[in-house]
């Protein structure tokens, strides 16, 4: 009796203990995290930096926010403006051992450029918009940067050896050699250079432009043009009403439009796969003459289809609709599929200089 | 009386519909002012004109004798007493003799082009109502017809020949086929308009592809409808599923891509069905 009674209590003990564990994790998160400390600095700001430290960037209302890698195990950051030198706001974090800090742009009270301490309450204006502060922070490369949130603040992130991640509405957002980035904005234009891994860009009505990734690019865009030049891995892009131009690609292509041309000019890989598509836009590839092979089938139900290439033909309909034309050129070693629905088709030869060489 | 003040009531003078001080007042700016008074005069020339205007084309008796005739035949069960009575006192009470033939006509287009245009702007907002044509049988309307899209309601299955959601196509896509076919993409665009243009130009490919697809109903054999039938299925629901989601979000990009493969997708199968 005694013993089952010890047993009871003991699985009680046990689920009280369960509950508090669950009471005390719920707690944890739904307390919103606080800045353990805050400081206002004028001028520049130095902190020393370490190996898991996370950084956080922004501003009070609108200025542009340059983050710049560098090689040295600090974190420098100033704010400026058409004013001259201004606040940055240093928020620091430490949770449960993971320290991070957020710098802010802030105006400085010019009236006591001493009291940095004392936060301005109306933001100055110019021509009825507020001042733009503009912030720039240089980090340790590897250090690794909180999801960037922005409104219409100009964004530009050079030298990353981690993932950026940028969220921006009317924002210009820059990013050069960084490793990996992920942007959606919606009105602002996106523009990414020499990204390591994935490229992954969504907007609206902002405008595309990629140069020199090295992996996977992904964008997509409702009427925004896309532009992606001298891409050393595959291609992945897709519009609705704008259109998209390719040129240089070493990886496969996938690129889809509803309302707009698609246009590819490149050399072709042996095993590469080149997929372009159009609802009613003009789909135009455009490749040397030196080109040793591929499969090809260009397809149109109401346009043209053209090829410059003399394929061997395998199979042609060339009536008033569907017209389709496969064949093969050459070894036949990559595979090229061209389609537009309303619009016409075409596989261009030009000489291999017309087509411009990467840097 | 200024000449400005005096030519900005001078129709109305002339019609007639001033008081009788403005009457007199603008009666002894003519007697003052010549150049008001040539208007008034050219503007009295013009009523002339149009009330002296007859129709160029004389209509004989013997034509109008010949047109009774034809409608009397077209209509015969319909000329018993009483109805007859109604329409005299239709055409009397109601006829407006001063509206020719073609402004009706005219008219009756203007109103359809507002109503489509209106439904249209509206339709997208809801849940389009969705059609289906006819059976791939034989047994269906006879090929001969160009149109056979005929509307059902969700879920319909009460017709055992009808495809079920396999070949099915939203409605607003037919009677904006050739409008939305030829019409080219103009900049500055929102991007919902956008989108909903990109939708149009989908709906009128697989209406027309299906019209197509159905000419072509007696070269393809049960096995190969049926696979049709499944994948059609398929896709329409990952449109109805995407659809939703852009009419929720219908700015983002990704949401919008989706919606649109899965229609291209649909273009594509009945493309390769119109191949075969």
């Amino acid at each position: 009796m005694g013993k089952r009674l010890l047993t009871h209590n003991i699985i009680l003990a046990r689920l009280l203990g369960c509950a508090l564990s669950l009471l005390g994790a719920f707690l944890a998160l739904s307390v919103p995290l606080e800045a353990q400390t805050r400081e206002r600095h004028f001028g520049q700001v130095n902190i020393n930096a370490g190996r898991g430290m996370r950084i956080g960037v922004d501003n009070r209302t609108t200025g542009r926010i340059t983050v710049s890698g560098w090689d040295r195990d600090t974190v420098e950051a100033r704010a400026v403006s058409t004013r001259g030198t201004e606040v940055v706001v240093v928020d620091h974090y430490n949770n449960g051992g993971v320290i991070s800090f957020d710098f802010i742009g802030d105006y400085a009270d010019l009236d006591n450029p001493g009291a940095s301490n004392v936060r301005v309450d109306t933001p100055p204006e110019v021509d009825g918009k507020p001042l733009k502060v503009h912030l720039e922070v240089r980090v340790p490369r590897y250090i690794q940067l909180k999801d960037i949130e922005v409104w219409r603040s100009e964004v530009e992130i050079n030298d990353m050896d981690t993932g950026v991640a940028v969220s921006g509405d009317r924002s210009k957002i820059t990013l050069r050699r960084v490793n990996a980035v992920k942007v959606h904005t919606t009105s602002g234009d996106v523009e990414i250079d020499g990204v390591n891994e994935l490229a992954s860009v969504v907007t609206t009505t902002g405008a595309i432009r990629a140069t020199g990734s090295r992996k996977l690019i992904v964008a997509v865009s409702i009427t925004g043009p896309i532009e992606v030049k001298c891409s050393a891995g595959r291609v992945d892009v897709s519009n609705t009403g704008a259109p998209i131009v390719l040129e240089n690609i070493d990886g496969d292509v996938d690129a889809i439009a509803t309302n707009s041309n698609v246009r590819l000019s490149s050399g072709v890989r042996e095993g590469g796969r080149y997929y372009l598509k159009s609802m009613s836009g003009r789909v135009e590839m455009v490749l040397p003459a030196n080109t040793r092979g591929f499969d090809a089938v260009l397809s149109s139900y109401q346009g043209s289809v053209e090829s410059d290439f003399k394929l061997a033909t395998k199979l042609t309909a060339d009536g008033a609709q569907n017209r389709r034309v496969a064949g093969r050129f050459g070894n036949g070693k990559a595979q090229i599929l061209l389609d537009s629905f309303e619009g016409a088709v075409r596989l261009a030869r030009v000489e291999a200089q017309s087509i411009p060489t990467c840097k | 009386m200024k000449c400005d003040q005096c030519r900005s009531t001078l129709e109305a003078y002339y019609d007639g519909e001033l008081e009788d001080e403005a009457n007199l007042k603008m009666a002894l700016h003519f007697e003052d002012c010549a150049a008001c008074a040539l208007l008034l005069q050219e503007l009295k020339g013009e009523g002339e004109v149009y009330l002296g205007y007859e129709p160029p084309v004389e209509i004989k008796p013997e034509l109008w004798a010949m047109v009774q005739s034809r409608i009397v035949e077209k209509r015969p069960a319909l000329s018993t007493g009483g109805l007859d009575r109604l329409q005299t006192w239709l055409r009397t009470n109601l006829a407006m003799p001063r509206v020719s033939g073609w402004a009706t006509a005219a008219l009756i287009l203007v109103a359809i082009g507002l109503t489509v245009t209106f439904m249209k702007y509206v339709r997208f907002e809801d849940e389009p109502p969705v059609v289906s044509f006819a059976q791939l049988s034989k047994h269906s309307l006879p090929a001969q017809k160009p149109n056979v899209l005929e509307k059902i309601t969700e879920g319909d299955n009460s017709k055992g020949e009808k495809l079920k959601s396999g070949l099915k196509v939203h409605q607003t896509s037919v009677s904006n086929r050739s409008k939305t076919a030829s019409r080219a993409v103009k900049p500055g665009h929102t991007p919902d308009q956008l989108v909903r243009e990109a939708e149009q130009k989908y709906l009128a490919a697989i209406a027309m592809l299906t019209r197509t697809v159905e000419r072509k109903q007696t070269r393809l054999d049960a096995p190969t409808v049926s696979r049709l039938e499944q994948t059609l299925a398929s896709i329409d629901r990952s449109i109805a599923d995407t659809r939703k989601v852009v009419q929720k979000h219908p700015s983002d990009p990704v949401a919008v891509q989706y919606m649109l493969n899965a229609y291209s997708r649909k273009v594509d199968v009945l493309r390769e069905m119109v191949g075969r």
